[in-house]
């Protein structure tokens, strides 16, 4: 072979390799259109919609609070299609980057024994749950970790965990839906070192999303405080998974 | 296309060049032959007349069974050779023979071809090595190139039969001037080198433009992950939210345009300037050769 077909074959790798890549969708997600209940933004990204509009725009997370920060700005979307049932610590690490649970997400201990977990920044990639959300008899003090979060299908509740006291995580919950007897999308109930303050401040931020109805039942009996309102059977029930 | 496609393609030009590069196989030498030199046509014409007018001398000589014809065009003499056939007048048959002598050859054709008062004057002289002339023909030609060239192959046919004794056979004899193809080869040559830089020239325009919606599509990701950095540090400044809304409708617009039409025109144009090069680099080669063996 000549150096002149050497040049030529060279050429024509040069043209496969640069004509044949077609350029795929995964890129920064700032500012691409999305729907808190359609798919779910590229990972550390929440779907930002403007006081309960049906569609919004993704925007990367600002702060994930006494979480770092993970280091995938560019990664597509994840879905796990079951629910998913932490009964260890460690299963809260196979989570990472998981944006969308199509099911239920219960993070609870059993009947009258607490889950050791300490916090929820494993499930910093989650934008969407599809069914419930539920956050019981943990060790966890805060809710940092689901700032993605922006779409739960059929109710959050926070429930029992003996050491909470910030509630800032769940700022950017979009939209919740609800099951038909309930009046309520978020119950916060019965845990007992949450003072006043960080529902009040839940509550405003939430103010503007109309779907978002906020239960509070039971908090602050530790800190002397007694919530005045008494959680009701359905709350129980709520809680207790029927 | 195809990778199997572009690889055929690309052994084809391989093969082409290949076929460029080797020395014409030595013809087979029978008892009853003599190696016949055909010299490029001297004279005023345009160079292109010229060659072809050259060619046709070979092939038509190709005809007669008695001679193994080559073409100067196609011996590639050595510079010595050169400088010796240089230093030969035309009707220099003791210069010309020993010319042969030197290369081997039996015989050796020299000619001219002029444009006088409107008629192609054509002499050709056929020398032995020994320095003899055993044959010469020459003739005004007129009327249309196709009528002057038939002239011309009669008087090939006689400068044939006075070297030869015979008639021309309706093959072709056993040379590498190929006649039926060989009276076009160097219009094939000159297609090649024009169809060749058009096509690579068309080739590259269309790769480049076809190449825009790509790097335009990079650009604007760059400059999402720019408006990612100042919303962070702005502590989430909804204009940069919306103005990075618009940056995505343009990637999406650039990446659509890329990934349609513009992979299929970046094949297309590629490839395109790759044949082409190839066409237009294989007939440059061999018209260089050929002009570099008639200037030395």
């Amino acid at each position: 072979m000549t150096r002149a077909s050497l040049i030529h074959a060279s050429a024509v790798f040069v043209t496969a390799f640069l004509g044949a890549c077609g350029i795929d969708e995964v890129r920064d997600g700032i500012g691409a259109p999305c729907v808190p209940d359609g798919p779910p933004c590229p990972r550390d990204h929440v779907c930002l919609a403007d006081d309960g509009a049906s569609a919004g725009l993704c925007a990367p997370i600002l702060t994930y609070g006494a979480c770092l920060a993970p280091n995938y700005p560019q990664v597509a979307p994840e879905t796990l299609a079951e629910s998913i049932d932490v009964a260890e610590p460690g299963d809260l690490t196979d989570l990472d980057g998981i944006t969308r649970v199509e099911g239920d997400a219960f993070i609870d201990g059993q009947v009258g024994q607490t889950l050791a977990v300490a916090d929820l920044c494993g499930l910093r990639g989650l934008q969407q749950v599809t069914g419930s959300l539920l956050i019981a008899q943990t060790d966890i003090t805060t809710l940092d970790g689901l700032q993605g979060l922006s779409f739960v299908g059929a109710g959050i509740g926070v429930a029992a965990n003996r050491n909470l006291v910030d509630l800032s995580g769940l700022v950017n919950l979009m939209r919740a839906g609800t099951a038909p007897d309930r009046d309520f999308t978020i119950v916060i109930a019965d845990n007992t070192t949450l003072p006043p303050e960080p529902i009040a401040a839940l509550r405003e931020a939430l103010s503007g999303r109309p779907s978002i109805v906020l239960k509070v039942c039971g908090n602050a009996r530790a800190l002397g405080q007694n919530d005045a309102n008494i959680c009701g059977p359905e709350v129980n029930a709520l809680l207790r998974r029927e | 296309m195809t990778m199997t496609a572009v690889w055929a393609v690309a052994c084809a030009l391989a093969s082409a060049d290949a076929a460029i590069d080797e020395e014409p196989a030595a013809a087979p030498a029978a008892a009853a032959t003599r190696a016949t030199l055909v010299l490029e046509l001297g004279g005023d014409l345009e160079e292109g007349q010229r060659a072809r007018l050259s060619n046709l001398v070979a092939s038509r000589l190709g005809r007669f069974g008695g001679l193994v014809v080559t073409r100067q065009r196609e011996a590639r003499l050595d510079e010595a050779a050169r400088t010796a056939l240089a230093a030969c007048a035309l009707d220099d048959a003791t210069c010309l023979g020993a010319a042969a002598a030197s290369l081997g050859k039996a015989v050796i054709v020299a000619g001219t071809a002029a444009r006088v008062s409107g008629q192609l004057a054509v002499s050709l002289i056929a020398v032995s090595r020994e320095g003899v002339e055993i044959g010469t023909a020459k003739g005004s030609l007129s009327g249309s190139p196709d009528e002057a060239a038939a002239g011309v192959a009669a008087l090939v046919d006689d400068l044939g039969r006075a070297i030869t004794g015979e008639e021309p056979a309706d093959a072709v004899g056993p040379t590498h001037v190929a006649p039926a193809a060989s009276d076009d080869g160097l219009d094939l040559q000159q297609l090649a080198v024009t169809g060749g830089g058009a096509a690579l020239a068309t080739g590259a325009v269309v790769f480049l433009v076809a190449a825009i919606p790509g790097l335009l599509t990079g650009a604007a990701e760059s400059d999402l992950t720019t408006l990612r950095v100042r919303y962070v540090d702005s502590g989430g400044d909804r204009a940069i939210l919306d103005e990075a809304s618009l940056k995505q409708a343009d990637v999406d617009a650039y990446r659509g345009v890329h990934n349609s039409i513009g992979v299929a025109s970046l094949w297309t144009g590629g490839l395109l300037a790759v044949v082409g090069g190839g066409l237009l680099a294989a007939g440059v080669t061999v018209l260089a050769d050929g002009d570099n063996a008639e200037a030395k």
